[in-house]
């Protein structure tokens, strides 16, 4: 096979996708553990505790984390060369 | 004003957005009509590009099936359905930068021409779009079955009317103006959506009485409801990892996702479209999920739990609110289809007929093009007549045989410059037959959804075939894998 100068935009590619997946089993972990490890009570804004601290808070913080990761760690890129 | 008096407004608004882009997209030179009608002259912006692969995801599954669930199995499905926050990210981070690049180096317009592009295969374009074909217009079928169910709930219309007001309407933007259509649909969509979602859950909390009234309403029904299990601990870890595959590691198998991939403008388009997406999937899954929950503590025993959506937004809300919620619910299905009826048209028009006739004229496709999406919107219309039961099912069917078929060869095509069209070849048939066998052979599984186990299976095939067999030529390397002076 020939040798071909990869292209350096790739290298940023291949960062993004392992981070998207780590980034994503990490929430899937978190998501989890405090989902089936939370208890029912005592009750925040009247709903379960697990379900408050898992279903809102958690995906809360996450997107914050993902809006501050990928405007400040992402560079803009040429696409069209 | 009724719900059917706001809800008519919305769907002359899209109509009119059709005639709009109609217009516009007719104005195009024919050699850029392509390009321009597929993927909207990749000039997508940020909120456009979030709402196009957000919606087009989150179909009926979201929008009617999600507070179905969460009626029927209580807050563990508000626990599932949360899974699916980060779609945007697992596609365009995935690969977003590879598609944006390649796609303009070989102009692709449809995901066929990147595949056909990077694989040089006549045969993987046509199975591919044989797949395509054959997966996607009975998902179709399902949208416009959720979305006539709930016309003819909110509106008390007959089922075939509501069938074909929800058609028409897809068909005047999409055939009409194409891509373009459907960007400018998807921003009244997207606010309509957003609108109805936050409405339809305030609504109910008020109804029931605040959030603690509700809960102890149903603590007194059955406790169960409030775990992340589920009544019968049934919904445990192995479902929540099948689930966090399907609708989300392996999300770049799907065909009709990839069209954000390909439309979008920047690198700027790009990193919005993945926080903004993950902003509104987050409100519209949490939202309504949580209002289907709710919605026990005013009715316990609904008869068909996927009616939750549309009763709540018949008994909670003043009738035009309940019409925007209606609009907000059919917006989420119609913006799936579109997506879909633009793909699968792709497929066809695009794609097959180019393999069998390559001489046939730029004007020639842009008839076909807008006669295929005509077609195959008519053929999901027709499949949707006989109303089939457990549309959730032939959902999850789908999904999963598209993921099996084209996760391997979409996603390890752009990273791996050794893949090649033998291993994609290979890896297809292999996690389609994989896929189908275990559905009906339950230890293949390993207790998981079959998508699992013929997801893995594909990408083994891919990567040990495509090391057993020729390396892919030069010429693509460079293309796709070079640096700018290729």
């Amino acid at each position: 096979m020939m040798k071909t100068n990869e292209d350096p935009r790739l290298r940023l590619a291949r960062r993004l996708w392992l981070f998207s997946w780590l980034f994503y089993g990490v929430f899937v972990c978190v998501l989890f553990h405090i989902a089936y490890k939370g208890q029912m009570e005592p009750y925040i804004f009247g709903l379960p505790e697990w379900l408050v601290k898992a279903e809102i808070f958690v995906p809360i913080i996450f997107i914050v984390i993902l809006i501050v990761f990928v405007e400040k760690f992402i560079p803009n890129i040429d696409l069209d060369k | 004003m009724s719900a059917l008096g706001s809800f008519l407004i919305y769907s002359l608004i899209l109509i009119g957005i059709g005639i709009y882009a109609y217009r516009a997209i007719q104005k195009t030179s024919l050699d850029r009509f392509v390009e321009e009608f597929y993927a909207g002259g990749r000039a997508l912006g940020s909120v456009v590009v979030a709402v196009l692969i957000a919606a087009g995801l989150a179909s009926a599954g979201t929008f009617i099936a999600g507070p179905g669930m969460c009626y029927e199995y209580g807050l563990s499905w508000v626990h599932l359905n949360n899974l699916q926050t980060f779609m945007n990210l697992l596609l365009l981070g995935v690969i977003g930068i590879p598609v944006g690049i390649s796609a303009r180096r070989v102009k692709a317009a449809t995901f066929l021409d990147l595949i056909k592009a990077r694989y040089k295969s006549r045969i993987l374009v046509i199975l591919l779009a044989l797949i395509t074909f054959i997966l996607l217009v009975p998902y179709m079928s399902t949208q416009f079955v959720g979305a006539a169910r709930v016309i003819v709930q909110m509106t008390g219309v007959k089922y075939i009317t509501a069938l074909m007001l929800g058609v028409l309407v897809v068909v005047v933007y999409t055939v009409a103006g194409g891509m373009k259509g459907n960007t400018l649909a998807l921003i009244v969509q997207g606010v309509v959506m957003t609108v109805g979602a936050i409405v339809l859950l305030i609504g109910t909390i008020v109804a029931s009485g605040g959030t603690m009234n509700a809960t102890k309403t149903i603590v007194a029904q059955n406790i169960s409801l409030l775990t992340p299990t589920g009544p019968g601990d049934e919904f445990g870890i192995s479902i929540g990892i099948s689930l966090a595959g399907m609708i989300g590691f392996f999300i770049v198998g799907m065909p009709h996702a990839i069209l954000g991939a390909l439309s979008y403008k920047n690198t700027i388009a790009l990193k919005r479209g993945i926080w903004i997406g993950a902003v509104l999937v987050f409100v519209w899954t949490f939202f309504l999920c949580l209002a289907g929950t709710l919605g026990r503590a005013l009715i316990p025993n609904l008869e068909v739990a996927d009616e939750i959506a549309p009763w709540l937004a018949m008994q909670v809300l003043p009738g035009w609110l309940a019409g925007v919620v209606l609009a907000g619910i059919v917006a989420g299905i119609q913006t799936t289809v579109a997506s879909m009826a633009l793909v699968v048209s792709s497929a066809v028009a695009k794609n097959l007929v180019e393999e069998i006739r390559p001489e046939v004229s730029a004007s020639s496709m842009r008839s076909i093009s807008r006669w295929v999406t005509v077609g195959s919107l008519t053929i999901a219309a027709l499949l949707a007549i006989t109303e089939p039961p457990l549309i959730q099912w032939i959902i999850l069917f789908s999904i999963g045989g598209l993921e099996s078929g084209c996760f391997a060869l979409i996603l390890l095509g752009l990273y791996w410059r050794r893949g090649n069209s033998t291993g994609a070849l290979c890896s297809l048939i292999a996690g389609i037959a994989w896929y189908a066998l275990g559905n009906y052979i339950p230890c293949l599984t390993l207790g998981f959804l079959p998508a699992i186990s013929a997801v893995v299976i594909s990408v083994i095939i891919y990567i040990i075939v495509s090391l057993l067999t020729e390396p892919p030529s030069s010429k693509v390397i460079s293309i796709f894998f070079g640096s700018s002076d290729y």
